[in-house]
């Protein structure tokens, strides 16, 4: 004689329920537990909740089941057991009865039990699943080219004002010492009085320029400053220097954790650039699920969505401008390159997304194309004549 | 502000220094949300609910003629966010109701879990893609009301379906729309008429289409009920 029966996969437990949806017995995970092994039945591990649901059915005499959720099917079948999944009336009714199930199971005293229970389950499933999704490598890249670009606005700023600051004292040194961290170094010393020939050591200054330094030093057009301002304009500097700093190890970061994430999106748009796709897009899967066009555009969307609504001329490119091939080129080519770029970065992404190899070959293709473009389009195209117009300007001046 | 039309039992207008504002009934005495203002009159605390934050709150301060929300209601929330609107249903539901919050985002859903699902106990997470109800699982029973906030361009789509699945029939879909999501060319009454359009033929009546002015620029709510 064939006995059906059903195996219902909870939250609490494994119930097995005979065709009437009454519950014959059933297997409660551990208390405190429940999220772990719940989960591990989905993954079609066996736990301890399990067995005697095994040996009761086949006491029973049950040949098969019908199962809740496929992946514990593989267990039953390994116990002899005929498996069949259920039909959808049957597991829509399971889902109405669900509180009685479990009450009858005797899992749970109350119906306010067994809710309070499942909402529990909730917040750790959701606190799980905010774990996973917070743990994905793309983030960390993200943040970085983020505080990247964040700390290099910082580090102009703060350039720029030490240059204000301490050219009240001191004007003629931003003429002479070009680089920024030079330039904060010798700031740093303090008053000009304090300033000798070895500041100059280590910055790579010819002797001559260093002559020069030295008699603008004395001569100098800056006004006098006291000791406390000068303390003042040595924290400046000495952050001028600690973000400057920062940004070349993040800038490292940046490239190291590029080249293992996305190796090829890396060789094609460059390591920096990349992570800026990635970070503009959301996430590396997002970037690989992107049309070419639109990595095209990423990062011009004020012109993009001006054009779409007024029929103006949409933008070539975005973050791709900063490519060197892009910005380096000639005007005309650059629409080109860009469209070509974006689309063997569509490719590159999706092969580091769904591959997770490097692909020989991507970057050579783009250099291939690159050249064509370079050669096809050396001379710049004809203009049509156009008649001038002057473009009419409201009350404030503005076009 | 519409004083007319009927709200449920634990929404209602206060005064405050000559000025009609929204609240609801605060279903975790002293706790607020989002840094909500708390307001005791007759010896029940409200939070109130500002229509420029929630959009819910924005349709019934516009004189949304029905609200399918009350005491013990069951409600599906697609795209629970950092659950400031989930918290005001949360409390209008009260204790007997329950609201499954959805939402896909980690960076948001972890402040959800942590102002609105930990405290409020008629709030479940959860975590998930909106467009996969299917997954969902801890959902106990069709719901009363589904209540859609995703800005997504196949909004309506994903809110059908979410309906079909778990709405009960004679239930009510509160959709709100944001036209720029959906087709950021077209004008947005032109999007919002061929939203409610999709609704009809997904099985829907629809109730009415209000637009969120002043309080939401291109936004519109749409109650409809599931025939």
């Amino acid at each position: 004689m064939k006995l059906d029966a059903i195996i219902y996969l909870t939250e609490a437990g494994v119930v097995l329920l005979d065709e009437t949806l009454t519950p014959i017995t059933s297997g409660r995970f551990g208390s405190g537990r429940e999220f772990t092994e719940y989960t591990q039945c989905k993954h079609g591990k066996s736990t301890s909740a399990l067995s005697p649901i095994v040996e009761h059915a086949k006491r029973m005499g049950i040949t098969t089941v019908s199962v809740s959720n496929s992946s514990i099917a593989e267990l039953f079948t390994s116990n002899g057991f005929d498996v069949k999944s259920l039909e959808p009336q049957v597991a829509s009714r399971l889902m109405e009865n669900k509180f009685q199930i479990l009450i009858k199971a005797g899992m749970f005293g109350s119906e306010n039990e067994v809710f309070e229970f499942l909402r529990n389950f909730a917040l750790e499933s959701s606190k799980q699943r905010i774990r996973e999704l917070s743990g994905q490598p793309d983030l960390q890249v993200m943040e970085g080219v983020q505080a990247l670009d964040e700390i290099d606005k910082a580090l102009n700023l703060a350039a720029a004002r030490l240059k204000e600051w301490y050219g009240l004292h001191f004007p003629e040194l931003s003429g002479l010492v070009e680089d920024t961290i030079g330039y904060a170094r010798i700031a740093s010393v303090g008053t000009r009085d304090k300033i000798a020939e070895e500041a100059f050591s280590g910055l790579n200054l010819s002797n001559r320029k260093i002559e020069a330094m030295m008699i603008a030093v004395k001569g100098s057009k800056g006004g006098s400053m006291s000791d406390a301002d000068a303390t003042m304009v040595t924290l400046m500097a000495s952050t001028v220097i600690s973000l400057s700093s920062s940004k070349d190890r993040l800038q490292k970061y940046v490239e190291s954790s590029m080249k293992k994430l996305a190796p090829n999106t890396s060789a094609v748009a460059g390591e920096t650039i990349g992570a800026r796709l990635i970070a503009k897009a959301g996430g590396l899967e997002r970037l690989a699920k992107l049309p070419s066009s639109t990595i095209q555009v990423l990062g011009a969307e004020k012109a993009l969505f001006r054009a779409l609504k007024t029929g103006a001329k949409p933008p070539k490119h975005g973050i791709l401008f900063q490519h060197e091939e892009v910005h380096g080129s000639p005007k005309w080519q650059r629409g080109k390159i860009a469209r070509s770029l974006a689309g063997k970065i569509a490719i590159a992404a999706r092969v580091d997304m769904f591959r997770g190899e490097k692909q020989e070959g991507l970057e050579s293709k783009f250099a291939k194309r690159l050249q064509e473009i370079k050669e096809k389009y050396k001379e710049p195209p004809e203009e049509p004549q156009r008649k001038f117009v002057p473009r009419k300007r409201d009350m404030r001046g503005r076009r | 502000m519409e004083e007319g039309k009927s709200l449920p039992s634990r929404v209602r207008w206060i005064t405050i220094e000559n000025q009609q504002k929204l609240a609801t009934e605060n279903l975790v005495r002293g706790d607020r949300v989002y840094g909500e203002k708390l307001v005791s009159i007759d010896g029940a605390e409200y939070r109130l609910w500002d229509p420029f934050r929630s959009k819910l709150a924005a349709a019934i301060a516009k004189g949304l003629d029905f609200l399918p929300l009350g005491e013990g209601s069951s409600v599906l929330y697609l795209g629970a966010s950092t659950g400031t609107t989930v918290s005001h249903v949360s409390d209008i539901i009260g204790d007997k109701g329950v609201i499954y919050g959805v939402e896909f985002s980690a960076r948001v859903a972890r402040e959800f879990i942590e102002n609105v699902a930990q405290k409020r106990k008629n709030v479940i997470s959860i975590v998930g893609d909106a467009r996969k109800p299917e997954a969902y699982e801890l959902i106990l029973s069709k719901v009363d009301v589904a209540y859609a906030d995703i800005a997504q361009p196949d909004q309506t789509q994903i809110a059908i379906g979410n309906c079909h699945m778990y709405l009960k029939k004679g239930g009510y879909l509160i959709l709100i729309i944001k036209s720029r999501s959906i087709d950021v060319t077209k004008e947005p009454r032109e999007v919002f008429l061929e939203e409610a359009g999709k609704l009809q033929d997904g099985g829907f009546t629809v109730n009415q289409v209000l637009k969120l002015e002043p309080f939401d620029k291109d936004h519109a709510i749409i109650v409809a009920q599931l025939r």
